[in-house]
C-alpha cells in the first residue's frame, strides 16, 4: 500500500503507541515543535510520564488536568508542610468568599470543588489574584486533597504506574486516591515516613487490578486482619471510597472512619460479597523492603496471590537496627523466619509461577546455604535468585548449573531442540568473533542455565569459588543481571589452562596480532549488569620485588587484557561495575590497546570508574619525579580518558567515581563532561574500593 | 514445509512455515485453514516491501519468543538495535514507513519494534527544523502558533 501522507505510519495509533515509548522526553518536546499535525499528536504524549520534579511549574496542573487522559506513568511527592500551607490558605479563600462557612468540611462542599477547579466566578477584585495564589510559584506542591479531586473516576484510564513519595498521611492518601484508579497495575510507596500502619489487605482490596506492588523501607506494611476475611457479612457494612460523603475531620486528619473494623475495608458495593481471596489474583510483583511479616503472615499473603512472579523481600532483622537498639537475643523473635522444608513446599504450592525470589533476611543474619538450596529445589523453574548476604557457595552454583536446565527455545517444536542450543550459541560465536581471535569450542552439552538474574552482593565467608564461578558464566546464555563482591573472579580462571603461562610474560606489552591466549568464552553476550570484582593471579610486588617496576606493569596489562577482551564481548552492557583490581582504565585512550574492545559497549549507561585510573603508576613514578609533572600528567590522562567516554559511549548517563575524599576531582570530571557536551552525564561518588 | 504469500500485486513468495509464523497474522490464518497448499493473499502489501519483511523473519527465524520483562516501568526502555537489524533498517524513509506498516498488519512485534527505534532515533537529539528535513514535513505553524506551543510545552523541558 502506499503511504499518501508521508507520516501515515505515524497517525496509527497502534504504531504511535510503539514508537512513544522509545522516545524520551527531550524527543517528544522536539517533535512536538515539528507542524500543526506533529504537535496534535506528540504534545499530548508528554503527560504520559509525570515526573516528580513537573509538579513545580507553575500552571502545570492545569495543563496536567486537560491531559489527564494521557498519563499513564504518574510520580507525586507530597509536602505536609506545604500541604498546611496550603490547607490554611484555601481554608481562608473559602471564609472569605464564604463567611457562613467556617464549619464546612474540605473536599465535602461542591461549591468549594467549583472555586478550587476553575478560575472563581465571582466578579471580586481578588478573584484573579485567589486563582494564581493556588498556583503561587513558590508552593511546589499541593496537598492531597486537591490531588485526589482531580482524579474523578475515569479521568485517567491510562493510568498504570503511581509512585508516591513523601510524609503523608499514606493510609488517607490511600483511602481517597485509590479508589479512583481502579485501572493501576504497578503502585510504588518510597520515602514516605508513614507513622500509621498500613494493612497489605488495604491496598490490595483498593485497588483490583494491581499487579505490582514495591513499598521501599519507609512503610511497615502490616499483614491486616481484614485480609483474611471470606465472610461476606462485615463486607456489607464498608464505605464506599469514594468523594469521603461528608466524613468528619480535623485538621490533625484522624482519619475518615470512626468504626476501626469497617474502616480497613474499602470496596465499591458492586464487590460485596465477593470472598477476599479472589481479589488478589493480579499481583505478579510483589517487593516489601521492610517487612515484620511472620513466616506465616508470609505463606498468608502468597496464598492470596497465586499469579505472583516476583517476590523481593527484605526482612527486618529480630527488630533490632544497625544502632544496636536492641540486644541479639531477640533474634529468635517471631519475626525471624526458618524457611524449613514445609514452609518453603508450601509457597511453591501456593505461587507456582514464582521465577524471580529476592530474599535479604536482615542485618545480622546471613541466609545459610541449605536454606538456599531447598528454595532451589522448590522452585525449579526459578529465573531470577537474589540472595545477598547469604553464604551461597560453590554447591548451590553447582546446583543450579545441574538441575537449572534449559530445554528449548521454541516449545512447539521439539524436534529441534537438540539442535538449536548448539546453533545459537555458534551463531552468537560468529557474531562477536573477532577476525583474530579463535574461541574455545562451544560446551557440548544442550543443557545451560536459564538464569536471567543472580544477585551475590555481600557474600559471606569464601564459599564460591572462582573457577565454579566462571563455569557457571560459561554457561548462562540468558544472564541480564549479575552482581557479586569485590573478590570474586580470578583473572587467571578466564583463560584456557595452557595459556596461563601468558600472564607471567614480563617483556614489553603485547601487541594484538601476538595474542598467546585462549579466552574462555563467557556465554551470556546479553548480559546488562555486571558488578563484580577481579582477583589477580599474584602480587607482582611478591614475586618480583619492588624495584622490578616494569615486570609488574607487564603483568598487570596482560591481566588487564583478560579483562577488556572478555568485557569487550558484553555489547549488551548498560551497567559495569568492578569492584576491586578493575584494569588500569586510562588503558582505554592508548591507541591501538586491547582496551578498545569496550568501545563496543553501546548501550553502557553506567560506569565506575576506580581509583586507578588515573594512576600514578610504576611507569609514571619512574620517570616523573616531580609531583607537578604528575599532577599536570594526571589532569592530561583525565581529560583524554573523559574524551575517550564521550565519544564511545553515547548513552552513558552515570559515572561513579569512588572515594568522596576526590571532591576535586569528580569536579572536574563534571567540568570536562561539560566542555565535551555531555553534561547530561552525572559523576556520583561510590564507595572507595 | 513451505507456505505460499501472494502480495498486492499476485507476486507469489514461498516460505517456511516456521518463518511465515513469525507473522501472528499468518500463524492464526495457517490454524485456522488448517492443512491446505491454498497462498495466502496479503493485498496489504506490495512485493518490493513483502521481500524486506521476508529477508528479516529469515535471518530470525531462531529467534526465541519475546519476553516482555520489566513491563511495570516503562520508564527503563532501550533504544539499542543489533548491527544486522540497523544495516537492515537503512532503507529510504518511505520503504521504512512501508516496513513499519507491514510488520503493523502482519504483526510482527520485533519487526515493528525495530522500525519505530530507527524512527525514534531519527527524531531523537533533532532539532524540530532538522526533524522536519529528515521526514520531508512543511512548517506549517504561525509564528504565534510556534511560540505559543513552546510555551505550552516549556514544563517539560527541565530534565
Amino acid at each position: 500500500m502506499q503511504s499518501k501522507h508521508p507520516t501515515a505510519p505515524l497517525e496509527l495509533p497502534e504504531i504511535l503507541y510503539v514508537l512513544v515509548q522509545f522516545l524520551d522526553r527531550p524527543a517528544l518536546l522536539q517533535a512536538s515543535r515539528v507542524s500543526r499535525s506533529w504537535s496534535k499528536i506528540f504534545s499530548p504524549m508528554l503527560f504520559r510520564e509525570i515526573r516528580y520534579q513537573d509538579w513545580k511549574h507553575p500552571g502545570f496542573i492545569d495543563l496536567l488536568r486537560k491531559n489527564l487522559d494521557q498519563v499513564v506513568c504518574l510520580e507525586w511527592r507530597f509536602s505536609r508542610r506545604d500541604a498546611k500551607l496550603r490547607y490554611r490558605e484555601v481554608m481562608k479563600q473559602q471564609q472569605q468568599l464564604y463567611p457562613w462557612s467556617q464549619n464546612l468540611q474540605v473536599g465535602g462542599d461542591p461549591r468549594f470543588d467549583t472555586l478550587s477547579r476553575s478560575p472563581s466566578p465571582e466578579p471580586q477584585s481578588s478573584s484573579s489574584s485567589s486563582t494564581t495564589a493556588f498556583e503561587t510559584p513558590h508552593l511546589n506542591r499541593i496537598c492531597f486533597e486537591h490531588f485526589a479531586m482531580m482524579l474523578s473516576p475515569g479521568a485517567t484510564p491510562r493510568l498504570r504506574l503511581l509512585a508516591v513519595q513523601g510524609e503523608m498521611e499514606l493510609r488517607r492518601f490511600l483511602i481517597s486516591v485509590l479508589p479512583k484508579i481502579p485501572t493501576l497495575t504497578c503502585l510504588r510507596i518510597e520515602d514516605s515516613f508513614s507513622w500509621q500502619k498500613i494493612g497489605i489487605g488495604e491496598i490490595l482490596n483498593a485497588c483490583q487490578s494491581l499487579e505490582s506492588l514495591d513499598c521501599d523501607g519507609s512503610v511497615a506494611l502490616q499483614f491486616d486482619d481484614a485480609f483474611l476475611q471470606t465472610d461476606p457479612a462485615p463486607l456489607g457494612a464498608c464505605i464506599s471510597g469514594d468523594d469521603g460523603q461528608g466524613h468528619g475531620e480535623d485538621e490533625q486528619g484522624k482519619g475518615l472512619f470512626q468504626d476501626p473494623k469497617t474502616a480497613t475495608l474499602l470496596s465499591t458495593t458492586s464487590l460485596v460479597g465477593v470472598p477476599l481471596s479472589s481479589r488478589t489474583q493480579n499481583l505478579q510483583i510483589l517487593r516489601l523492603h521492610k517487612t515484620s511479616l511472620t513466616d506465616q503472615d508470609l505463606l498468608q499473603l502468597v496464598r492470596q496471590c497465586p499469579e505472583l512472579q516476583e517476590l523481593f523481600l527484605h526482612q527486618e532483622g529480630s527488630g533490632g537496627t544497625l544502632g544496636g537498639g536492641q540486644p541479639l537475643a531477640n533474634a529468635d523473635a517471631t519475626h525471624q523466619w526458618n524457611w524449613s522444608e514445609t514452609f518453603v513446599t508450601e509457597m511453591a504450592r501456593a505461587c507456582p509461577k514464582l521465577v524471580k525470589i529476592h530474599l535479604s533476611p536482615g542485618c545480622f543474619q546471613s541466609l545459610p546455604e541449605n536454606i538456599i538450596l531447598r528454595v532451589l529445589a522448590a522452585f525449579p523453574k526459578l529465573r531470577s535468585l537474589g540472595v545477598p548476604f547469604s553464604q551461597f557457595g560453590d554447591e548451590t552454583m553447582q546446583e543450579i548449573l545441574r538441575t537449572r536446565i534449559h530445554v528449548m527455545y521454541r516449545q512447539e517444536q521439539p524436534q529441534q531442540q537438540q539442535q538449536q542450543p548448539q546453533q545459537f550459541l555458534v551463531m552468537e560465536q560468529s557474531r562477536t568473533l573477532a577476525p583474530e581471535r579463535t574461541l574455545m569450542p562451544a560446551p557440548s552439552q544442550p543443557n545451560f542455565s536459564p538464569l536471567t538474574s543472580l544477585d551475590l552482593m555481600d557474600l559471606k565467608g569464601r564459599r564460591l569459588s572462582s573457577s565454579v564461578l566462571q563455569t557457571f558464566f560459561e554457561n548462562c546464555p540468558e544472564l541480564l543481571h549479575f552482581k557479586g563482591n569485590e573478590n570474586l573472579l580470578r583473572i587467571q580462571d578466564m583463560i584456557l589452562p595452557e595459556s596461563k603461562m601468558y600472564l607471567d610474560q614480563t617483556d614489553s606489552a603485547p601487541s594484538i596480532s601476538s595474542m598467546a591466549f585462549q579466552l574462555r568464552p563467557w556465554a551470556c553476550l546479553r548480559l546488562e549488569t555486571l558488578v563484580i570484582g577481579f582477583g589477580r593471579c599474584r602480587n607482582p610486588v611478591q614475586t618480583y620485588g619492588a624495584t622490578e617496576s616494569r615486570a609488574c606493569c607487564s603483568i598487570r596489562e596482560n591481566e588487564d587484557e583478560v579483562v577488556f577482551r572478555q568485557l569487550g564481548r558484553l555489547t549488551k552492557l548498560r551497567r559495569l561495575e568492578i569492584l576491586k583490581d578493575a584494569p588500569n582504565w586510562s588503558a582505554l585512550t592508548f591507541k591501538g590497546s586491547p582496551a578498545f574492545s569496550l568501545s563496543a559497549l553501546k548501550v553502557l549507561q553506567t560506569f565506575r570508574i576506580s581509583a586507578g585510573a588515573i594512576p600514578s603508576s610504576f611507569a609514571m613514578a619512574g620517570s616523573m619525579s616531580d609531583p607537578t609533572d604528575r599532577r599536570e600528567e594526571e589532569k592530561r590522562q583525565q581529560r583524554d580518558l573523559a574524551l575517550w567516554i564521550a565519544s564511545a559511549w553515547p548513552c552513558l548517563q552515570t559515572l561513579l567515581v569512588p572515594g568522596s575524599r576526590h571532591q576535586q576531582r569528580n569536579k572536574e570530571w563534571s567540568r570536562l563532561f561539560q566542555e565535551l557536551d555531555r553534561s547530561n552525564i552525572r559523576v556520583v561518588p561510590s564507595e572507595e574500593s | 514445509m513451505p507456505v505460499t504469500l501472494t502480495s498486492l500485486d499476485n507476486q507469489e513468495f514461498k516460505v517456511d512455515k516456521e518463518v511465515a509464523e513469525r507473522s501472528i497474522l499468518i500463524k492464526n490464518m495457517i490454524e485456522d485453514v488448517g492443512e491446505s497448499d491454498a497462498p495466502i493473499p496479503l493485498p496489504n502489501v506490495s512485493a518490493a516491501v513483502l521481500t524486506k519483511v521476508i529477508e528479516y523473519c529469515e535471518h530470525h527465524r531462531n529467534d526465541p519468543v519475546q519476553v516482555q520483562d520489566e513491563t511495570d516501568d516503562p520508564r527503563k526502555r532501550s533504544n539499542d538495535i543489533e548491527e544486522w537489524d540497523m544495516k537492515f533498517m537503512q532503507v529510504d524513509q518511505e520503504m521504512l514507513f512501508e516496513i513499519i506498516l507491514a510488520a503493523n498488519y502482519l504483526d510482527i512485534k520485533p519487526l515493528l519494534d525495530v522500525g519505530c527505534k530507527t524512527v525514534a532515533n531519527i527524531i531523537k537529539g533533532k532539532t524540530p527544523e532538522e526533524i522536519r528535513k529528515a521526514f520531508n514535513i512543511v512548517n506549517d505553524f504561525t509564528p504565534e502558533e510556534e511560540a505559543q506551543i513552546k510555551k505550552e510545552n516549556e514544563w517539560a523541558e527541565d530534565r
